[in-house]
């Protein structure tokens, strides 16, 4: 992993990425980093990170969305201004930018509008793969979801984040058969694997496994069951 | 097949390709596009027809097109859709044409919002017609009941709805296609459609409408031999513990999975029962007869203000125990703890 000040998390719907992004988040936060977190999701009316603002404010982190950013049920694709920040800024002061970007190239699109602001600057692109989703199941159609938003959003893609899991139903095979998902499609594309996501559940019984890339813990914020986000929401 | 992690919507599109729908028609709005963006995608693939209509009505128009030649046919909408849609699909249950409506309900009046919502319960009914309407409350039974849906629709030759909240829509979950329900069989062959002449070597026309004394004798029909027919076969219902309960709770949808919740929180507190109708008509008038002596009220979780199944679940209780609303608040929509309080509200009055 390279300590770029800005990353930007894309892949396929539902893979995980807002998952990623909430955790990547709070890692910056507690070594020490101030991160900010764009959320450029604009595809999806809900599950996005903008809902979980309040729980970012109490742990200190910002999170930019859209112009209405206290009625973001409004069926409006609308951009904060002040994202454009996150893309131009020069890292000073410790500041680290992670973009969440919507899912598929279609959520990928809205990238296009900042690639100018990005040329011969160095960030970090990565996607979040999930091999449980039918979409991105296996290593070729995968790597057609690296061009497809590649070539949506102007932007190339430089490193690849095992995302595999089944919600509450996940096991350790899930993981392994990520893994080997990723291992392939680094191969095919040439990108080198960032991350292996799992929860801290899983953290013991893989010790053992040689798995690609480093590590990523999440407690589960975003993916946890819908339910739970209500009651966690209503008494937040 | 192994489990997948999908989205409702694409559960329901890819439910219905299974089901052999080959022929949707559809406009967008949030929360289903991931339903005809499915459809633009995979009907290609699968010698299908997909068109993006000009309009609600023009795709639901093209939908008794498609259903008046054969073609297992769809549409999907939200609220403001729906409303549009009515009166094509009215005409659908007057020709007798079968076809599958999804609707994936957000929060109205009219535009509203974007949030999920069970607000249009009591949307259709013009002229009397009545149409089997699934609400699922979970990604797999969102497969399920599309799936099954077509069969139905064929079998009676009138329309299925799929009223499921956005939330359905918009949620993750596993799904497995490999049990999916049944193909049912000996489905009445559609000798009626219109195939095309010609090397088709189908008939030129059909008069579908029938007029003047065959008018009424068609809805007579349905009254007397249709409805109750499909009253009797399709009706669905789950039932959890109502035979021991303090309170039982009637919700559908992600209503019903919300009621989970408080039984989860405050069932070792009071006895609480649920009555989940998975059809939403045939609505399971006859499952309250299974409610026990200790039952003392019925609640009913909607996420609405004011109620609408609520007058079914009224219907049902014919006056045995007071029926209670609980929907959304000042300040959101319906939430699990939203039926805590009113489960807790209720309890305290019963025991004063």
């Amino acid at each position: 992993m390279s300590e770029e000040k800005l990353t930007i998390v894309v892949g396929h719907s539902g893979s995980g990425k807002s998952e990623f992004v909430a955790g990547y988040a709070l890692y910056l936060k507690n070594h020490g980093g101030y991160p900010v977190i764009a959320d450029l999701d604009i595809v999806n009316p809900y599950f996005r990170l903008r809902e979980l603002k309040e729980y970012f404010k109490s742990q200190d982190i910002r999170v930019i969305s859209s112009n209405y950013e206290d009625d973001y049920h409004m069926d409006m694709p609308a951009l904060a201004a002040s994202l454009q920040t996150c893309f131009t800024s020069d890292g000073k002061d410790g500041i680290v930018n992670i973009v969440d970007v919507g899912g598929d190239p279609s959520g990928a699109h809205v990238l296009a509008r900042y690639a100018e602001s990005l040329r011969n600057k160095t960030y970090n692109m990565w996607i979040v793969v999930n091999a449980n989703r039918p979409q991105t199941a296996n290593a070729e159609s995968a790597a057609a979801c690296i061009a497809a938003i590649e070539n949506a959003s102007r932007l190339k893609i430089n490193g690849l984040i095992n995302s595999t899991h089944m919600l509450k139903e996940t096991s350790v095979d899930d993981i392994l058969k990520g893994n080997k998902l990723i291992e392939q499609l680094s191969k095919i594309t040439g990108i080198p694997v960032v991350y292996t996501l799992m929860e801290e559940k899983f953290e013991k019984e893989t010790e053992n496994i040689q798995l690609s890339g480093k590590r990523f813990i999440v407690k589960p914020l975003m993916q946890i069951n819908v339910m739970e986000r209500l009651i966690r929401k209503d008494r937040e | 097949m192994t489990k997948v992690l999908m989205k409702g919507n694409e559960v329901i599109a890819e439910a219905a390709l299974r089901a052999g729908c080959r022929a949707f028609f559809g406009y967008p709005i949030t929360p289903q596009n991931e339903i005809p963006e499915y459809f633009a995608r995979e009907m290609p693939l699968r010698n299908g027809t997909f068109i993006q209509a000009e309009s609600e009505i023009a795709a639901m128009n093209m939908v008794m097109g498609a259903s008046a030649s054969g073609a297992r046919a769809m549409t999907s909408t939200s609220g403001p859709g729906y409303c549009l849609k009515l009166e094509a699909l009215a005409a659908m249950t007057l020709t007798r044409l079968p076809a599958v409506v999804v609707v994936v309900m957000r929060n109205g009046p009219a535009f509203g919002t974007m949030n999920a919502a069970q607000e249009d319960y009591r949307m259709n009914g013009n002229g009397g017609y009545k149409v089997v309407t699934f609400a699922p409350s979970t990604i797999q039974e969102a497969a399920d009941m599309t799936f099954e849906a077509f069969d139905i629709a064929d079998q009676y030759r009138n329309p299925v709805v799929i009223l499921a909240d956005g939330m359905i829509g918009q949620m993750m979950g596993s799904v497995d296609f490999d049990k999916l329900p049944a193909k049912r069989e000996h489905l009445p062959e559609k000798t009626w459609a219109l195939h095309g002449r010609g090397q088709r070597n189908g008939k030129s026309e059909f008069l579908f409408i029938a007029e003047g004394k065959n008018h009424y004798q068609e809805k007579y029909d349905a009254e007397t031999i249709l409805y109750p027919e499909i009253k009797a076969n399709e009706t669905s219902v789950e039932i959890v513990d109502v035979e021991d309960a303090d309170i039982v709770m009637c919700a559908y949808g992600t209503a019903a999975r919300m009621c989970v919740a408080a039984v989860e929180a405050i069932g070792s507190e009071v006895k609480l029962g649920l009555i989940r109708p998975r059809t939403l008509w045939p609505f399971p008038y006859e499952t309250f007869g299974q409610i026990g002596d200790p039952c003392k009220a019925i609640i009913c979780p909607e996420i609405n203000i004011i109620g609408q199944m609520i007058d079914d679940v009224r219907i049902a209780s014919a006056g045995r125990w007071p029926v209670h609303h609980v929907g959304d608040s000042a300040t959101g929509p319906l939430t699990p703890d939203g039926i805590i309080e009113k489960v807790k509200e209720v309890w305290k009055e019963m025991k004063v």
